[in-house]
């Protein structure tokens, strides 16, 4: 199947170079140098300023006039640092011209995300040093589909708010806020970068830290041990028992126990026995191999077990 | 190993010594002129403060799991931000929210622009989790449960006598509150300076469980730890790249490092009285890290890197084999902690390449190893469960080495169609596991299309094989059944796709997402057999005149696993298979209303969440699987706020939110504390609540505000 996907791949990418080779000879005219405004922002605000969405950025980190990084940072390009030379936008335009753009932000716009991207990566590559590689550049999106430069209160910056944003491409993972047990992400408490960084990185799901379980030892570092008896998955990957995102399940388990534990231990005796409604309270059987916390009534210490006679994880 | 760093090494090294630091650029724009006299900065104080009452009219911890609004009665809505500036760029910000209630948080940060900047912070999380739960134990101290006086031992919960007299109710849950503070300063424009720290203290109690060899009980077990963590390090840039170092330390200390229990039942050795069980260990972590990119200087090509080394350690000092003297007695221990000592490496590197603007390509190279050089550990017997002596025993400890090499590239073939394409290899090898090494290649192929209009279509479909070397069971007192296969260490063929839709014809704006994975483990007789996985979500919003939008949600998946197992073996008879279906179905709307009689902004949300999960489990030769009754959980939802200006400085707002959930779960309904015999249990109920919330607040603006000019 493999072999099928690749050689599907293949075939796919020598079209798409073929197409490419096309579009690579054309040649570009050699473009005059653009020019910028005669007065900076003051040019721009004579007809941009005053609306709320606009003036908003007076209120944030791009507009600091003791910092010579910011837009508007002395001797700075100030609005045209982001939008780009505005000296053909400020002119008139000609009956029946339609008038010069700027760089324009957001989805739908003028601009293409192309065009827009790298108007924020100019300054900001020490802050996303990964973006190259990330899954948000792989699909397309645009810094601007996320952020709202403009707004102080930027909602993706924003602890409570930042799942609505994040929501738009990712529902599914944001409905699973709402399963039964899940991180406080749907109570605003926790954000989804709390644990995944969206400019990228070079860990799996583009996570902060450089492995799942040093993700979740950042509030959990008492699963960390390293323990005298360790529960082999645990040490690998928290991720082979439990769903971050949110579980129908206690614990945000994949499964219950002793579903769960069998999947992996079958030793004979009570390890194997099969869990049948026979077990459950008023049946032939009722029993604490399935009920309460099934396997982990005894082996409660699933996490690994720094106890001398923790061997089978119960002490 | 040693080669692959080096050559990583030298990959780094060729493209530092190959790319020149630069100046930071500028457009070389003469804005001498340009004064921004129109520009408003902020030069006072600013601020909002709101304050206003809310009241909930029932219990529920499940509510208020972590909003901290679980018990009835009345709470102070409390909340402020503001700050000030001068023009000289010196600066100071805060923000205080949900004073009056759990979650309350703040925020202060001061500094000079472009200088220097510091922050102090403090947050409260709570984590209510259970408010049915009953238990015989009272704390003695910090580590000690003990059962009342009068407490009458049986060798089952049936026969303690004295137990419905000695339930007392205990809620379960912990706080977490984290204190924390940052500073960064600026050497320039390029080198930054940072420091953060913080303190995470976990207070509480949770359900936990202990056993005297098949004699269970359930207990509160308290909950006290404290997690440091601090990060410094510097950051350098330029123009054509930047480099970052760093270390990361983290500290856990745990309060708790024991927990002696009564025995409710009789002993089985004549001293055990008692038991007891470890904590989780007070630990440290560390890493030392470089991160950094080089932007190239051809094919607007990047080479982005990680090295980051690390350690892992802990050296709590062991509990006796047990709380019995005579059987403690029994075994040697070696030493008196673990002296753990694990190192961590990760060593990544991708480059990307972008040589035409319809072409771009990255590759990647991760390496990951987790190495326990943790001394061994083996004892000459151990007490299970502080009742009877066990057999020699190793510690077995746990490394593995993990590989990584990916590719993808692109290419926009026309305008609105880009095709790409992608692969991975990711090459596993523990120690001391059933299998030594697993591998699992992954390849898809990827579409993105704008045919017309708005409309954009991702999609993406692929799959992937783990071959798994020898499955070889690991030796024990009790092996495992030959035929049982690990599922993360066993063979896998798997296939996934995925299908996004978004699309805003006229004013609406939809957007839809689907996924579908399969995965297939052929060659295990027993333990997981195969898992799928399906779901799909939609969205419309739309705006209805141009005061008023509305939008509708919902989404769908669906899981399904089929695991076999064996009572008795060898041969294979006894066989049992048994079939999870998780449903999840939510479903949402709401409507916004701005202006309403020109003064009024209202806003209505609903909510809809739904989980169905049928077992079904086929024993043998039976005729038929037996269901499970099915697992149950049902969420609805409303939310209707209101807020309306008084006038330019000051707003008031009122909420109500109602919010009903019911639960049926089969693993904890009817189990009473003595419902089985070798089970003293807690007795949590399945959640079930309707909870009202109405809130009424004020929110006063205090000086200028960036509209006023």
């Amino acid at each position: 199947m493999t072999r099928r996907v690749w050689s599907h791949a293949l075939a796919v990418l020598a079209l798409g170079c073929l197409q490419a080779s096309v579009a690579l000879a054309e040649d570009k005219p050699a473009e005059e140098a653009p020019s910028y405004s005669k007065n900076g922002a003051d040019t721009c605000l004579n007809c941009h300023g005053g609306a709320p969405e606009v003036m908003g950025i007076f209120r944030t980190k791009h507009a600091q006039p003791n910092d010579p990084r910011t837009p508007f940072g002395h001797g700075q390009l100030q609005c045209e640092a982001c939008h780009g030379p505005g000296g053909a936008h400020t002119k008139r335009p000609k009956k029946g011209e339609e008038r010069t753009p700027v760089v324009q932000f957001g989805r739908g716009k003028a601009s293409t995300i192309a065009e827009q991207n790298p108007m924020c990566l100019a300054c900001h590559n020490s802050y996303m040093g990964d973006w190259h590689v990330s899954a948000h550049n792989d699909n397309g999106v645009g810094c601007a589909d996320c952020h709202k430069v403009h707004d102080p209160r930027d909602p993706v910056r924003n602890k409570a708010t930042q799942v609505d944003v994040c929501r738009k491409c990712h529902q599914l993972q944001v409905a699973d806020s709402l399963l039964p047990f899940a991180h406080p992400v749907r109570e605003g408490q926790m954000a989804c970068t709390s644990c995944h960084s969206p400019h990228g990185s070079l860990a799996d799901a583009s996570l902060k830290r450089d492995t799942i379980n040093e993700t979740c030892y950042t509030c959990h570092a008492d699963k960390r041990g390293p323990f005298l008896w360790e529960h082999q998955p645990v040490s690998e990957d928290c991720a082979l028992c439990h769903k971050p995102h949110g579980s129908a399940q206690a614990g945000m388990l994949k499964q219950r126990p002793p579903f769960l534990c069998q999947q992996c231990h079958e030793a004979q005796g009570h390890p194997s026995v099969a869990g049948t409604p026979s077990g459950l309270p008023g049946g032939s059987n009722p029993s604490a191999y399935l009920l309460a916390s099934g396997c982990a009534n005894c082996h409660s210490q699933v996490h690994g077990s720094n106890h001398p006679s923790g061997t089978w994880l119960t002490r | 190993m040693r080669n692959e760093k080096l050559m990583l090494a030298a990959a780094v090294g060729a493209v530092v010594m190959a790319t020149t630091a630069h100046a930071e650029n500028t457009a070389n724009v003469d804005t001498s002129g340009w004064a921004c006299e129109s520009c408003p900065f902020q030069k006072d104080y600013e601020a909002r403060a709101t304050v206003g009452a809310e009241y909930v009219d029932e219990d529920s911890a499940k509510f208020g799991e972590y909003n901290g609004l679980d018990q009835k009665g009345a709470y102070a809505d409390v909340s402020a931000r503001g700050g000030s500036r001068t023009e000289s760029g010196t600066y100071y910000r805060y923000e205080l929210k949900d004073l009056g209630l759990d979650t309350r948080e703040a925020k202060f940060v001061a500094g000079r622009e472009g200088m220097i900047e510091g922050t102090l912070y403090y947050d409260e999380l709570p984590h209510r989790v259970w408010d049915t739960t009953v238990t015989p134990y009272t704390r003695s101290g910090q580590d000690t449960l003990v059962l009342p006086s009068d407490w009458v031992r049986s060798g089952s919960t049936y026969g303690m006598t004295a137990l419905a007299g000695s339930l007392s109710p205990r809620d379960i849950g912990t706080d977490r509150t984290t204190m924390g503070a940052g500073l960064a300063y600026l050497f320039g424009s390029n080198l930054k300076f940072y420091a953060d720290y913080n303190r995470q203290d976990i207070e509480g109690s949770k359900l936990a469980s202990a056993n005297f060899l098949f004699l269970a009980l359930q207990y509160p077990e308290p909950v006290n730890a404290a997690h440091d963590q601090v990060e410094v390090g510097a950051t350098y840039r330029w123009k054509s790249g930047f480099a970052k170092l760093s270390w990361y330390g983290s500290s856990y200390d745990n309060s708790v490092s024991s927990l002696t229990f009564d025995n409710p039942y009789l002993p089985a050795a004549p001293d055990t009285v008692q038991g007891r069980k470890a904590g989780a260990p007070d630990n440290k972590a560390q890493t030392f890290a470089i991160d950094g990119n080089f932007l190239l200087p051809f094919w607007n090509s990047v080479l982005s890197y990680r090295l980051a080394q690390g350690t892992m350690d802990q050296s709590e000092d062991f509990l006796p084999f047990s709380t019995s003297a005579a059987l403690a007695a029994t075994a040697v221990l070696p030493r008196q902690d673990l002296n753990a000592d694990v190192s961590t490496s990760h060593y990544r590197a991708t480059l990307s390449v972008k040589p035409h603007s319809r072409v771009r390509a990255h590759v990647g190279y991760r390496y990951d190893e987790r190495d326990d050089g943790t001394a061994d550990f083996s004892t000459t017997g151990f007490v299970e469960s502080d009742s009877v002596i066990g057999a020699a025993a190793t510690a077995r400890r746990y490394s593995y080495k993990r590989t990584r090499v990916d590719g993808y590239g692109e290419v926009r073939i026309l305008d609105w169609l880009s095709l790409g394409a992608g692969a991975d290899s990711d090459k596993l090898e523990r120690t001391n596991q059933e299998t030594g090494q697993t591998k699992e290649e992954r390849s898809y192929v990827e579409l993105r299309m704008r045919p017309w209009g708005s409309i954009e279509v991702n999609g993406r479909y692929g799959n992937a094989n783990v071959k798994a070397g020898d499955y070889t069971v690991i030796s024990g007192p009790v092996p495992e059944n030959p035929l049982l296969r690990k599922f993360n260490q066993a063979d896998r063929d798997s296939d996934f796709s995925e299908l996004r839709l978004a699309w805003s014809p006229w004013k609406l704006a939809i957007a839809l997402e689907g996924s579908y994975s399969f995965d297939a483990y052929r060659k295990s007789p027993l333990g997981l057999v195969s898992g799928r996985d399906y779901r799909y979500a939609g969205t419309v919003s739309m705006p209805v005149g141009e005061k008023t939008s509305v939008y509708v949600s919902g989404s769908y998946q669906n899981i399904a696993t089929e695991q076999v197992g064996q009572e008795t073996f060898p041969g294979y008879s006894s066989v049992w298979q048994v079939s999870h279906e998780d449903e999840f179905t939510t479903a949402g709307g709401g409507v916004v209303w701005k202006k309403v009689a020109d003064k009024v902004d209202v806003r209505l949300d609903y909510t809809y969440a739904k989980s169905q999960g049928p077992i079904d489990t086929l024993v043998g030769n039976a005729p038929s699987a037996e269901s499970f009754p099915k697992l149950q959980t049902e969420l609805n939802s409303v939310r209707l706020s209101a807020s309306y200006p008084v006038n330019d400085r000051l707003r008031v707002s009122a909420a109500w939110t109602w919010e009903d959930y019911s639960s049926r779960d089969w693993q904890i309904a009817g189990v009473e504390p003595a419902t089985l015999p070798n089970l003293l249990s807690m007795s949590p109920d399945p959640y079930d609540y309707s909870v009202n919330v109405i809130g009424v607040s004020f929110t006063y603006r205090f000086g200028s505000s960036v509209n006023d000019e």
